[in-house]
């Protein structure tokens, strides 16, 4: 009788440990934001988004780390995964985040990144993790 | 008389901002450059963060150099120690991005070759609302219109006033090893 009240007690401690364990695992490992699955906190031109920041006197940085959709012409293509939109916002896409779809200067694009921040060297407003959107 | 003057000075701001524009072919930008920085300990887990997306200009015709990483662009592999660089240690809320300003020392563009030169650079890293002066050696050369800096130097947290809780202390490094790989096209 004793020992079958032993084995219920190791088996609960096992189970509690079990539980803890897996959620102080998956506290400190869990993965990053997918941008692709959150939705846009703002739909803007490249031109006003740079103007937002651009006017904030770098203090402001209210679009800093939230996901947003930028629309724009294509006025560089820097590096593969890179464009340059109106020349005023950087966007680096996300390693899947175009499909491998190409992508051409002039052509007009719509796409989802995470906002960076403003860069004052070169006036730019900086987005990563981007996927496209939209591209004619 | 004054309104002479002015009339008379305008000509001469136009000329200044026309010659400033015409020495855009000394200007070097990479939008794209790369910094990792590591602060790991043996047998601890990775401290180790890398930007692609930092910027650099250097001119040419002064020798001046200035980088600019936003501190959110730094990305670890654990999401959890990201966000406490984040909060935490570099505050990137208040402080969101990381400067160097410098001047590459005994520097001459025309006489780049394929194969890398040794060139110090002294100039000053700005972080966390702190300043500090850096002086390393970069490894330069040119190819093409492409200028490439590759380097990498040490600094403390603690120069910078970011305090690290004694219950991590031992698991992040004393010295951060910062490396940096800057590809600059002819603009």
């Amino acid at each position: 009788m004793k020992t079958k009240k032993y084995i219920v007690i190791v088996v609960m401690v096992l189970a509690l440990g079990a539980i803890g364990a897996f959620f102080t695992y998956s506290y400190m490992y869990k993965p990053h934001r997918n941008v692709s699955e959150e939705s846009a906190i703002a739909v803007m031109s490249a031109t006003e988004l740079q103007e937002r920041f651009a006017n904030a006197n770098g203090t402001l940085e209210s679009f800093a780390d939230k996901i947003i959709e930028v629309n724009g012409h294509i006025t560089t293509v820097e590096q593969s995964t890179t464009i340059m939109v109106d020349g005023k916002v950087q966007v680096d896409f996300d390693s899947h985040g175009l499909d491998g779809k190409k992508l051409v200067n002039g052509a007009d694009v719509t796409v989802k990144g995470r906002c960076v921040g403003y860069d004052d060297l070169l006036e730019i407003v900086k987005v990563d993790q981007a996927v496209l959107i939209n591209n004619q | 008389m004054k309104k002479l003057k002015n009339i008379l000075s305008l000509p001469l701001i136009i000329l200044l901002l026309l010659s400033y524009a015409g020495n855009a072919q000394n200007k070097y930008i990479d939008k794209n450059g790369e910094i990792v920085f590591e602060a790991s300990e043996k047998l601890f887990e990775e401290v180790k963060a890398e930007t692609k997306s930092a910027t650099a200009i250097l001119d040419t015709e002064i020798n001046k150099i200035a980088s600019l990483a936003l501190v959110k662009g730094f990305r670890f592999k654990n999401s959890l120690m990201q966000e406490h660089f984040n909060e935490n240690y570099i505050e990137s809320d208040t402080y969101p991005k990381a400067t160097f300003s410098g001047e590459l020392l005994d520097f001459d563009s025309s006489k780049l070759t394929e194969s890398p030169a040794d060139i110090m650079v002294d100039g000053k890293l700005k972080l966390h609302g702190k300043e500090k002066e850096v002086r390393t050696n970069l490894s330069v050369y040119k190819i093409g219109n492409t200028i490439s800096i590759k380097g990498m130097f040490k600094v403390a947290p603690e120069d910078f006033a970011i305090d690290i809780p004694k219950i991590v202390r031992n698991k992040i490094a004393k010295e951060v090893l910062v490396q940096l790989n800057f590809k600059l096209v002819q603009k």
